[in-house]
């Protein structure tokens, strides 16, 4: 009984971390988060929590609400000590109506905090934010605003417009060369790669080279021996570009 | 919803769609066309920078990003 109140109080202390931590690793960094397990991220929000609840603390005692800590601290290291649950039970619409709020306010700063990181590219830019998620930031290209990849300040993600790849893969032909136009990837959720999409894709067998008619051909990553990527940076030649052509 | 309001930085920020796109400008009509994209591969070992001619005359100045090491 002790145990399920003791976990019972953490869960709900950090489960507005969790779910604020939830927001940041959405879209194409979802990864980051759906690969660990459930303790692992109560692990990694009890700092978070820490930080939310003494900020939302405050703020609530600004407003004039008492905190029992005497009863907090009870419930998390001796709910036996604690004779008459009557300060609970008597405040309970406070205490749900503190929870969610904290939990609503931490979940849209964190989304707009991770949209803020993506858009001014602070992750390529500080170690400290970037999302685990390796391979998007190599099929994507971004890999190219990383310090630790790319020195060159000449190029960047922006120039990138298309992603060639030379996948060597082992089938029950022997080892194929696949050369195509990378559309689509997609991560596993151990963030691993699932597949890779290309579209008109060429294969290599031995010096044989062969165009391979599809609309899209998805490559298991299972299959896949290494990759080659290389990021091109494609413009339509105008007119004046062909008129003087030095420029 | 017009391309002004599409472009700050405050609907981005709040919309969040900060995906890398996979193709992008003139690359949308190379990887839907065969010939093209056949052309491309075939350049692509030989040189850093090559353009490439569509059967519509179209010309794709066409540039590999290698950072300098």
């Amino acid at each position: 009984m002790n145990i399920a109140i003791v976990s019972l109080a953490i869960f709900l202390i950090v489960s507005p971390a969790i779910i604020a931590r939830r927001a940041y690793f959405t879209k194409e960094l979802s990864k980051s988060f759906t690969y660990k397990n459930t303790l692992q991220e109560i692990f990694s929000s009890i700092f978070l929590a820490g930080l939310l609840h003494s900020v939302w603390i405050v703020i609530v005692e600004g407003f004039g609400h008492k905190i029992d800590f005497d009863i907090i601290f009870k419930l998390l290291f001796n709910p036996n000590a604690i004779d008459d649950y009557g300060n609970i039970t008597d405040n309970i619409y406070n205490i749900i109506c503190y929870f969610i709020s904290l939990t609503l306010i931490a979940t849209i700063l964190s989304y707009l905090f991770r949209n803020i990181v993506r858009y001014f590219k602070l992750d390529r830019k500080f170690s400290l934010l970037r999302y685990d998620n390796n391979w998007y930031y190599l099929f994507t290209g971004e890999v190219l605003d990383i310090k630790k990849y790319s020195k060159d300040k000449t190029i960047s993600s922006d120039d990138v417009n298309q992603r060639v790849v030379d996948i060597l893969a082992k089938t029950d032909e022997g080892e194929i060369i696949y050369r195509g136009n990378l559309v689509d990837f997609q991560l596993h959720k151990d963030n691993t790669v699932e597949y890779l999409v290309l579209s008109y894709p060429e294969k290599k067998i031995g010096s044989k080279t062969k165009v391979i008619n599809s609309s899209y051909f998805v490559v298991p990553y299972n299959g896949i021996l290494n990759l080659n990527l290389r990021y091109l940076s494609t413009t339509e030649e105008k007119e004046e570009d062909k008129e003087n052509p030095s420029e | 919803m017009s391309w002004k309001v599409k472009n700050s930085v405050l609907y981005k920020v709040i919309i969040g769609n900060t995906r890398t796109k996979q193709v992008s400008g003139a690359s949308k009509r190379i990887v839907v066309s065969k010939d093209l994209s056949k052309k491309v591969y075939s350049k692509i070992d030989n040189s850093d920078n090559f353009t490439v001619k569509g059967e519509n005359g179209k010309v794709y100045k066409v540039r590999q990003l290698v950072p300098a090491k």
